[in-house]
């Protein structure tokens, strides 16, 4: 398991990572997902080792992260802009990360390239930036590490591609309990994968919760009023994220529980009522949003 | 462990294209030069066997084996340099810190890996190279256990050389975030920058405009990491391999240390570590400001020190700002960090403050007589520049060959070889004593009272000096008048203070204005005893030959092989006699010889150049009498002018006018005595004069008198070279055949 305790993290007067605690369950997909600038690439990068946090630490099964081979050698870190060596091949890159984690299959590594059609002696500096990252991810497959944090794994590769990777974290889920922990803005992919979120803002944590739960805890509802019914104060015992009004339709996403809405959509005899499915990102929108980053601000 | 040589081996697979360029780097700068050297040496060994001994060849190889090479300086120097660029350059990239610094191995070892690489890489290929020459020098049929052995050593010094210069460029690297940066600070710390020579110079130019370090010195505050290693080569390089180790070992360990503490996130940006920005920045302005204040003067030829003192703060504040911009490549961030600005304002006015009261008074500071324990004064004009000590790695038996050049004989090649040149102002500054405090505070007051005088006495409208200086126009132009009235003397004074401190200063003082106190000076026997300590310190049982050269200005080198005894004898009458030398005399009379006291005999000049073995070199004048006693009894001849018109078959002269629209030349030959012997009078040899009475007045026109003589003791020059004389006038027949 990963707990991360009271992180905080500055690069000169800018406060990147601010006290954030977070726990990571072992064998499930974890989704760092969060804003602009909110420090995701940063906490990676403490979980990773490579940065030391100012207070807090990072630990692995108990065991702090930082300058600890032997806890090192239980994750593998795919930055967002991978590094290879110059005039490399994947089959000297797969070598030297032989060298170092102990566990790392070349057998598997060269049928999982052949399977994603790349080659083992072509040079990695004419892969293109999709090959690249897709030759970063079979590479953490291969180290057999317990953990993978991916940052921004997923941009650059095709709808297709992204389907054979999450496939992919699936069966070695399956097989040996892998636990990915991927950092995305792309979170309609997320949403697909992740079994836990936790939501960076700020250098902050907004939420870390089980997606099930978050949506559990989220409605979103459209319905059209009868004549002279306040549809605000039909819905006034929620918190409500978002109202929008089309003419007569009203659009609103609250934090009640479907069947809590429900109940309040029927005693308020509407004409029109329909529970609508809510996407991960209208998740995050409405949360963002309630944290005081408006999209509408921006844009205005 | 394990990990730390499966990660070298990695690291030495991964860079293997870098250490074969460098291998073949090395091949060229040290193995085919050597084989083009020596190959060269046994063709003109071959084609000119009367020019080399047997002894030639093995000497050169013992020679471009070991580290006297300069490729060997060249290869340690620049490549302990490249290979530090090349294996930090992964801690100054965001990609490459993220990949190394991820794995599951610690940051130090993955450091490890990469400095050892660096290190095998260049000992690797440095040995196989010595292999290469020691088979190169077998094929040749030279191979000996001497070769192989300074072959050996050459190795030897250059792996620690090169791993002492490797530590403190890496160090630099460690220290720093990018390229560039790294670039300038290993810079700084081990190889003669140009902005180390420029500080050094601005400071003394704007804060002691009239100090000089000791010219030894000059070197070793500018580059101490550099230098010491190019010392070190001396003595075939057997010296200082252990504090290469030692030093080598030290900073290794620090950079180990340096590694840990270094942040990840350092990279990209000017310095590694935050804390080294605001010391480093205040220092670098204050270099530009100095810097930078010392160009201001320059270009405006103003001086006092108001115009220093604002130019230096103003530059010390401009550059703190474009530092600023450079540290952080954000031009946004001139006005951020105002107060590493002000700090570096006040740290430099602080300085000018500290500096001021010497500024104020520098240039005409004079102590009194009370205040002086003693002093030593070089007078450059003056100063026999012929001084010499015997080299530390002194061996008879086997000489140091140092040439590149392919066209000279061995016997041109050897000069240098045992003995090396001493500069005659640290000689004499070193061993002149002169307790007369009253006469130092006096010279010293005539120094700083004219100093200003001197140093402006330029044409220029604003002081209405229409005159030529010596300074402004060169010497050979000017008429004896002029001359005289304008000649200035070059005045470096060491001066020891009775509070324990010393000082140096330089002066120029006009001759004919302290004349006085010139010649007060040099009649003292602590000024001689200091002026030619050369001659009473030297060792006469080490002595084997003479030499009188350009004995009577003509060229006319006359060598004597002579034993301890009779050494004795010249040393004592040069002393008897160099109390009677005047100050006239040395400036207006041209000495009979110059005597070379050399440590081999005469036959040894066949292979190897006399001036190698000179150990004391010393004017001869016509009031030496003691001296020419002795010198006769060698056999040494005084000549009169009429003696030396008989010894001369012809003079040429060639007259060069270019006033016109074209030059007009006009050549001359005399065989008639009588005007030989004339031309004979009216010329000199610049080469033994002391104050250069040689000269041509005229900058449009040259005359070139071209003397042949036919006496047993004519060099193997076709003829002598004869100057004329500034304070003689011109024969009239020359004037008329010449159409002066």
């Amino acid at each position: 398991m990963i707990k991360l305790k009271n992180i905080s993290k500055s690069f000169e007067d800018i406060k990147a990572l601010d006290n954030v605690t977070l726990d990571i369950e072992e064998a499930s997909v974890f989704g760092l997902i969060g804003t602009n600038g909110a420090g995701k690439s940063t906490l990676l990068r403490i979980m990773s080792g490579i940065l030391k946090p100012e207070s807090g630490c990072a630990e692995i099964d108990g065991k702090n992260v930082f300058e600890n081979p032997e806890i090192k050698s239980e994750f593998f870190f795919i930055p967002d802009e991978a590094y290879f060596f110059k005039n490399s091949t994947p089959k000297t890159i797969a070598d030297y990360y032989a060298s170092v984690y102990k566990n790392f299959d070349m057998k598997k590594f060269e049928e999982m390239l052949s399977v994603f059609s790349l080659g083992m002696k072509r040079k990695i500096s004419t892969f293109s930036k999709g090959m690249k990252k897709q030759l970063s991810v079979i590479l953490a497959i291969c180290s057999n590490t317990k953990y993978i944090y991916c940052d921004e794994t997923f941009d650059g590769l095709d709808p297709v591609m992204r389907q054979a990777v999450k496939s992919l974290f699936a069966s070695e889920m399956d097989l040996r309990g892998l636990t990915p922990i991927i950092a995305s803005h792309n979170l309609r992919e997320l949403e697909d994968i992740c079994e836990n979120i936790g939501y960076l803002h700020k250098g902050g944590v907004l939420l870390s919760r089980n997606l099930t739960d978050l949506k559990l805890n989220i409605c979103k509802i459209q319905i059209v009023p009868s004549e002279g019914r306040d549809v605000s104060a039909a819905f006034s015992s929620f918190r409500a994220y978002k109202h929008e009004t089309r003419g007569l339709l009203h659009t609103l996403t609250l934090q009640a529980s479907i069947e809590e809405v429900e109940a309040a959509a029927k005693a308020s005899s509407p004409i029109f009522y329909e529970i609508l499915p809510l996407s991960l990102e209208e998740i995050f929108i409405s949360e963002a949003e309630t944290a005081g980053y408006s999209i509408s601000k921006l844009v205005s | 462990m394990k990990t730390f040589f499966k990660l070298l081996k990695k690291e030495l697979i991964l860079n293997l294209g870098f250490g074969i360029l460098a291998f073949v780097y090395i091949i060229f700068a040290r193995l085919v030069t050597y084989i083009a050297v020596i190959s060269n040496a046994l063709y003109r060994y071959k084609m000119y066997p009367n020019d080399y001994s047997a002894a030639f060849i093995p000497r050169m190889i013992n020679s471009n084996m070991s580290c006297e090479n300069m490729f060997h300086i060249i290869v340690v120097i620049s490549l302990g340099g490249l290979f530090a660029l090349l294996m930090c350059r992964y801690l100054h990239n965001k990609k490459t810190v993220d990949f190394y610094h991820s794995l599951p191995v610690k940051k130090t070892t993955v450091f490890a890996a990469k400095y050892v690489t660096g290190i095998i890489y260049f000992a690797a290929a440095y040995t196989i190279n010595y292999l290469f020459m020691l088979i190169a020098t077998a094929s040749m049929g030279y191979l000996t256990v001497s070769a192989a052995k300074y072959g050996f050593i050459a190795l030897i010094n250059g792996i620690f050389g090169y791993t002492m210069i490797y530590s403190f460029c890496v160090l630099a690297g460690l220290l720093t975030a990018t390229v560039i940066t790294h670039i300038v600070l290993a810079s700084i710390f081990t190889y003669i920058l140009p902005l180390v020579i420029a500080l050094k110079e601005a400071w003394f130019g704007l804060f002691f405009v009239t100090y000089m370090y000791k010219a030894d010195d000059w070197i070793a505050n500018c580059s101490p990491i550099s230098y010491f290693f190019v010392k070190s080569t001396e003595n075939r390089g057997s010296r200082y391999i252990l504090v290469f180790i030692i030093v080598s070992l030290i900073v290794s360990a620090i950079n180990f240390g340096v590694c840990k503490l270094r942040r990840s996130e350092a990279t990209e940006t000017a310095l590694a570590f935050r804390e080294l920005i605001a010391p480093l920045r205040i220092f670098f302005s204050i270099v530009c400001g100095v810097c930078g204040a010392f160009i201001l003067n320059e270009m405006f030829n103003k001086d006092g020190v108001s115009v220093f003192a604002i130019s230096f703060i103003i530059l010390t504040a401009v550059s703190s700002a474009v530092i600023q911009i450079i540290f952080r490549f954000d031009f946004g961030a001139v006005l951020k960090g105002k107060r590493y600005l002000a700090a570096s304002v006040a740290l430099s006015a602080a300085l000018l403050l500290i500096s001021f009261v010497s500024v104020k008074n520098y240039n005409t500071y004079a102590p009194k007589a009370e205040k002086i324990a003693n002093a030593a004064v070089y007078i450059a004009q003056l100063a026999n520049d012929e001084s010499y000590k015997k080299k530390a790695d002194y061996n008879p038996d086997e000489p140091a060959y140092m040439d590149y050049d392919f066209n000279f004989t061995e016997r041109e090649m050897s000069e240098g070889m045992y003995y090396e040149w001493v500069g005659a102002q640290d000689s004499i500054l070193d061993n002149m004593t002169i307790t007369d405090s009253d006469l130092a505070a006096r010279f010293i007051s005539a120094c700083a009272g004219t100093y200003e005088d001197v140093m402006f006495s330029m044409p220029n409208e604003e002081n209405n000096n229409t005159q030529p200086t010596a300074e402004a126009v060169d010497d050979d132009f000017l008429k004896e008048n002029d001359y005289n009235k304008n000649l200035v003397y070059d005045i470096v004074l060491k001066c020891r203070l009775k509070s324990g401190r010393t000082y140096y200063r330089s002066y120029r003082i006009n001759f004919s204005e302290n004349y006085d106190i010139i010649n007060e000076l040099t009649a003292s026997e602590e000024y001689k005893k200091g002026f030619y300590n050369n001659l009473y310190n030297m060792d006469c049982s080490e002595i084997k030959c003479i030499g009188l050269d350009n004995s009577y200005n003509y060229h006319r080198n006359i060598y004597y092989n002579i034993d301890e005894d009779m050494t004795e004898r010249l040393k004592t009458a040069l002393s008897e006699d160099i109390k009677n030398l005047s100050l006239d005399e040395m400036t207006d009379t041209s000495p009979i010889a110059c005597i070379n006291f050399h440590t081999a005999p005469w036959e040894a000049n066949k292979y190897i150049n006399l001036y190698s073995n000179t150990a004391v070199t010393e004017f001869v004048y016509p009031t030496f009498t003691n001296t020419i006693k002795v010198l006769g009894e060698l056999g040494f001849k005084t000549y009169t002018v009429d003696e030396l018109a008989e010894e001369i078959s012809h003079i040429d002269t060639s007259y060069n006018d270019w006033s016109g629209e074209t030059t007009q030349r006009k050549d001359m030959t005399y065989t008639d005595k009588d005007k030989i012997k004339e031309i004979l009078e009216y010329t000199t040899s610049s080469s033994l004069s002391r104050t250069i009475n040689s000269g041509w007045s005229d900058p449009n026109t040259s005359l070139e008198i071209r003397i042949y003589s036919s006496d047993a003791y004519a060099s193997d020059m076709e003829f002598f070279t004869g100057f004329p004389d500034r304070t003689k006038a011109m024969p009239d027949f020359l004037k008329k055949d010449l159409d002066i």
